[in-house]
């Protein structure tokens, strides 16, 4: 992989790029491994979007759902030589960003440790911890804020963390079981059995919208 | 009861699951930042010039490295006495020929000072190789067993015997010094003159006019300097220097450098003739 090449111009990616976006994630990875800077650019264009919005979902901060969705790009850049296209490359990436979003959150509780919110915990909300969404509002989101979304983000965002990762991947980025039970390396059992947990926590939470 | 396909699956939710599925996806889809592909690269950028060299790399960090490490301390081993050239580690009183004691040049042990107690003083050398013997007891021992192969000798007891690192043994033997042990490869017993510094069997005759060299093992006198010492005290051309003061003389004997006279045993025509060295003033 030559990365200066992917320095180039973007005056030369856009050109290739048009021919990019008709390749099948595994042809742009092939051509990333050749030095196709424009494969590459294409791999990020298409993944960037959803990385991010289910980043952000998991740790419910814009900034470091961002840094964690270039960082995934990074790592499966210098990973490429070590994929192998009997997997789809979506499951791939995800399971680096969600490997990624764990690592953080857990930083997250180790730096949490002392506060006097740990005392409170019960057995029955292990995992689960006062972790409030950012409060910070989305660049556009200002005028189509309301109560009712902010309650349900907050719903998502206060699930267990083995609970908030199958949830987010079904219901959120609408991907199959399979799917998610390959990027959480479950069995497709135990996989169901966590989505359908975490939409009884979500009932739970929610029963005022769903009366 | 409702049906709700997701991609390829047929997934049967009830209305409660169908309204939060609505509510989920009901929800603002965040995208990345207008910046987001240049910040990718430029960490990429970032992550590929930390990288280290593919090539070479394992060579400069690691290989080399070791290399000077073991280079190092093969030279330290080595110059250190560790290792003999043969790689065997050697020491001085278990590897020298039994041989050694026979070498012509081979002096009585009596390396130590004269008021030391020494068991066995006119003792002729003990083999070097002989193991620890039972009856060996103390330093002395160990010191006269070790100092009493003189360098010179040892090519010779090698032949001799047919083998051995004998050179190595004369190293090992030599750094060993212990309290009240002279060093010196052969020395005196006694010459009664304590004062005087030790001086080599050559440099005795030269002092006293007698041109002599070791040949053979024996000082043979090629010339006498007339009006010297040895001139007046009658050595002639072609003497046979045998011992002085009744020591046997080796070619590296040291001797305590007289103040007045020597007696020298001469082998002249085959008879045996004491003269008195008698000293210039």
């Amino acid at each position: 992989m030559a990365l200066d090449k992917f320095e180039n111009s973007d005056a030369e990616v856009r050109k290739k790029s048009v021919s990019a976006k008709e390749l099948s994630d595994h042809q742009l990875i092939d051509a990333t491994k050749r030095g196709d800077e424009a494969a590459f650019a294409e791999i990020v264009s298409r993944y960037r979007n959803p990385l991010t919005n289910y980043l952000y979902r998991m740790l419910g901060d814009y900034e470091e759902a961002v840094d964690l969705a270039q960082e995934t790009f990074v790592r499966v850049y210098f990973a490429l030589e070590r994929y192998h296209t009997d997997y789809a490359f979506s499951t791939y990436i995800y399971r680096i960003a969600t490997n990624l979003a764990i690592s953080e959150i857990r930083k997250k509780k180790r730096r949490k440790l002392l506060s006097l919110t740990g005392f409170f915990q019960t057995e029955e909300s292990d995992g689960q911890e006062f972790n409030p969404p950012d409060e910070k509002t989305l660049p556009d989101e200002g005028l189509i804020e309301n109560e009712r979304r902010r309650t349900i983000e907050k719903a998502i965002a206060t699930l267990p963390d083995k609970y908030r990762a199958p949830i987010v991947l079904r219901e959120i980025q609408e991907l199959s079981y399979e799917e998610i039970a390959q990027i959480l390396g479950l069995g497709l059992g135990t996989t169901k059995s966590r989505i359908s947990r975490a939409r009884a926590l979500l009932r739970d939470k929610l029963k005022q919208y769903l009366d | 009861m409702g049906m709700e396909k997701s991609h390829n699956e047929t997934e049967i939710l009830g209305a409660d699951e169908r309204k939060l599925r609505e509510m989920c996806r009901s929800l603002k889809k965040v995208d990345a930042p207008a910046n987001f592909d240049l910040k990718v690269r430029a960490r990429l950028a970032a992550a590929k010039s930390s990288e280290p060299a593919p090539r070479f790399g394992f060579a400069l960090r690691y290989a080399l490295p070791a290399f000077a490490l073991i280079l190092v301390f093969g030279l330290l081993a080595y110059n250190g006495g560790f290792l003999s050239p043969d790689g065997n580690p050697t020491i001085a009183r278990s590897t020298a020929p039994p041989s050694i004691p026979a070498a012509p040049q081979s002096a009585p042990v009596s390396n130590f000072a004269p008021q030391e107690n020494v068991e066995q003083p006119n003792e002729t050398v003990a083999p070097a190789t002989e193991p620890e013997s039972p009856k060996t007891n103390g330093k002395p021992q160990l010191a006269a067993r070790i100092v009493r192969v003189s360098k010179k000798d040892l090519p010779k007891a090698k032949n001799e015997s047919g083998g051995g690192s004998t050179v190595y043994s004369w190293k090992e033997a030599k750094s060993l010094t212990l309290p009240n042990v002279n060093a010196n490869p052969v020395a005196p017993k006694s010459s009664g003159d304590k004062t005087g510094n030790p001086v080599s069997v050559k440099e005795l005759l030269t002092e006293n006019g007698i041109d002599a060299d070791f040949e053979n093992g024996r000082w043979s006198v090629k010339s006498v300097r007339a009006n010297s010492a040895g001139a007046d005290s009658g050595v002639r051309e072609k003497d046979v220097i045998e011992a002085i003061d009744g020591q046997p003389l080796g070619g590296e004997t040291i001797l305590n450098k007289p103040v007045k006279s020597k007696t020298i045993t001469v082998i002249r025509n085959g008879e045996k003739t004491q003269i008195d060295l008698r000293a210039r003033q």
